[in-house]
């Protein structure tokens, strides 16, 4: 099965020129996860059923002479934070217990509309908060190169999904590098497109001004068919932007290409053989004509504060629907609404999503609203202008996405701050809007793989797709895939 | 509590317990309460880093990018029924949700 894994875009062709089934690419992707998901539990829900219905409505269609999509019969994972009607969306917490959506998310409905089947949900740091696939009231997902260590998070579940090819595409979400940072763990390429790219309607809320709807995929060219698919302006989402979706263009040559390399991002804390193995894949785009551009990005240090600060207080905000009335379990001790809201938040919530809304609160309470959250927003406003003055001397940014390879399960998971600085390197794209990708560039001597950030101006995910496409059509480190 | 933001200590005194009734949450155990505010605090301590960067004429950024208003013409459009919007509710009656009494009486 494993040598046997075929990309999206393989997979799409595929089905379109009548060579494949969808129905038995579809079979194959439930047995694939039925045989690994036991070790890794990237996925909490799979939906055998539904998916061999809508492949055999495909393989129908196709044989009707209609055009299948350009993801005809693709299987697809979404993270447990979007919502299809019809189906359970929990967010991984308790407090959306038995939540069944009356409406499907835009992204997931242009998903389907284009011929890609949901197989399943997956795992996920609850409500987004978090960087190891811990938090999560379904337990930990594993990292399928190394099953005693972290995916990475928030949307470990869907990076793992991919990383053992389970599925060739999934849906995760990236609000301070929740797909970038699970995709260098787990050896895959994970996309964070332009703030605005893509509806966020119907992903569920944790930090609206950075939340970004993301896809995994294993190659740069399936998250580039995978963008062209999901971007486009959305009515029912006022941040979406109505602008054409940039096309993929894999070539070898970077002559004259400007890779910015910030000093910053390479500072103290920084693991020895995740630093060599980003310094080996920009001398290896050097040797193939770019031009490495060193430059400051002097804000870069105050990203993590920064983006903690505003994330917790929209967190903290965007948390308050979650009260017992209108959807997940009440808590039916109380006889007071008050105590009701306070019973049911309380058990509701895990201990990470109630530490961030206490920090959020704290950041936004009467008379500290101003040193603390509007003073991380003109701090934001400093981070954007340091992206805008690096954009001015280069036209990719590189760097590496996490400091750190694969941690230990339960390393970090008591220890919020060491957890935060995981984020230090994937933040700053968040914060200032812009697109983000990571791509695997190695491995550690003990097999962990290693992701490359490029990081592109807004809406240029074009050039970010040309140079991830150079290095990826140089080198072999995407096609490694775990041991079964 | 003490004016904890505006002194030198970042949280000195914080005031777990009216932190946790803004956010309706409640923290009983003694144990979590103490763990909770040295987590909390030592974020703080470490979030204080902001107060290093000179922000004097710099606008805040709510979004990352130019939001401009969305006007659309005001007609008619399907929405939720009341049975889809009710479906998950914990509890419900005569097409309302149901909550525990506010008003005496």
């Amino acid at each position: 099965m494993t040598s046997e894994f075929e990309t999206a875009c393989a997979l799409a062709a595929a089905v379109r020129d009548g060579s494949k089934r969808a129905a038995d690419i579809i079979d194959a992707s439930l047995a694939r996860i039925a045989e690994r998901n036991p070790q890794v539990s990237a996925f909490v829900e799979v939906h055998d059923e539904d998916a061999r219905r809508q492949a055999a409505e495909i393989d129908a269609a196709r044989e009707r002479g209609e055009d299948p999509g350009p993801l005809a019969g693709v299987p697809v994972a979404l993270k447990d934070n979007y919502v299809r009607e019809g189906f359970r969306s929990t967010c991984a917490s308790k407090i959306l217990e038995g939540f069944v959506s009356p409406y499907t998310a835009t992204a997931v409905a242009k998903l389907e509309a284009a011929g890609a089947v949901v197989v399943g949900r997956t795992n996920m740091d609850e409500f987004a908060m978090g960087s190891s696939t811990e938090h999560s009231c379904y337990g930990a997902t594993k990292n399928p190169f190394d099953l005693s260590r972290s995916p990475g998070g928030s949307s470990g579940g869907s990076a793992a999904a991919v990383a053992a090819r389970m599925v060739p595409l999934a849906l995760g979400s990236d609000t301070g590098g929740s797909v970038r940072q699970p995709a260098a763990l787990c050896g895959i390429a994970g996309l964070k497109p332009t703030y605005g790219r893509i509806s966020r309607f119907g992903l569920i809320a944790f930090a609206s001004s950075l939340d970004t709807v993301s896809p995994f995929a294993t190659d740069v060219d399936d998250l580039a068919l995978v963008l062209s698919v999901l971007a486009g302006v959305d009515p029912r989402d006022s941040t979406s932007m109505d602008t054409e979706a940039p096309i993929a263009s894999v070539e070898n040559d970077l002559s004259g290409t400007r890779i910015g390399v910030p000093e910053e991002y390479f500072a103290k804390g920084l693991d020895a053989e995740v630093e060599a193995a980003t310094r080996a894949a920009l001398e290896h785009m050097r040797e193939r004509g770019a031009t490495l551009v060193p430059l400051s990005m002097p804000h870069t240090k105050f990203a993590i504060p920064t983006y903690y600060l505003i994330a917790t207080a929209e967190a903290s905000s965007n948390l308050s629907r979650y009260d017992g009335v209108r959807f997940g379990p009440r808590a039916d001790s109380a006889d007071d609404l008050l105590e009701m809201y306070v019973a049911t938040r309380t058990h509701g919530f895990g201990p990470e999503v109630r530490r961030r809304i206490l920090l959020g609160c704290y950041c936004l309470r009467q008379g500290y609203a101003d040193e603390w959250y509007v003073k991380a927003q003109k701090v934001r406003t400093l981070i954007r202008m340091d992206f805008d003055a690096a954009f001015e001397q280069c036209d990719v940014l590189a760097s590496p996405t996490s400091p750190i390879p694969a941690f230990r399960l339960g390393e970090k998971v008591d220890d919020p701050l060491a957890m935060y600085l995981c984020d230090t390197l994937t933040v700053p794209a968040n914060l200032a809007g812009v697109p983000g990708l990571s791509l695997p560039c190695g491995h550690t001597a003990s097999g962990l793989p290693v992701g490359l950030q490029l990081m592109a101006a807004a809406l240029d995910e074009t050039t970010l797709f040309r140079v991830a496409g150079a290095y990826q059509s140089s080198t072999r480190f995407h096609v490694k895939e775990p041991a079964p | 509590m003490s004016d904890t933001a505006h002194d030198g200590q970042v949280s000195d005194g914080l005031d777990l317990d009216g932190l946790a009734h803004l956010a309706r949450l409640k923290i009983v155990d003694p144990t979590v309460a103490a763990a909770t505010r040295d987590q909390v605090d030592r974020l703080l301590g470490h979030f204080a880093i902001l107060r290093e960067v000179d922000t004097d004429g710099v606008a805040p950024s709510a979004y990352p990018i130019e939001i401009q208003n969305r006007m659309r013409a005001d007609e008619p459009s399907d929405t939720l029924s009341q049975d889809q919007v009710l479906k998950n509710a914990p509890q419900k009656r005569a097409g309302c949700f149901l909550v525990p009494r506010v008003v005496d009486g």
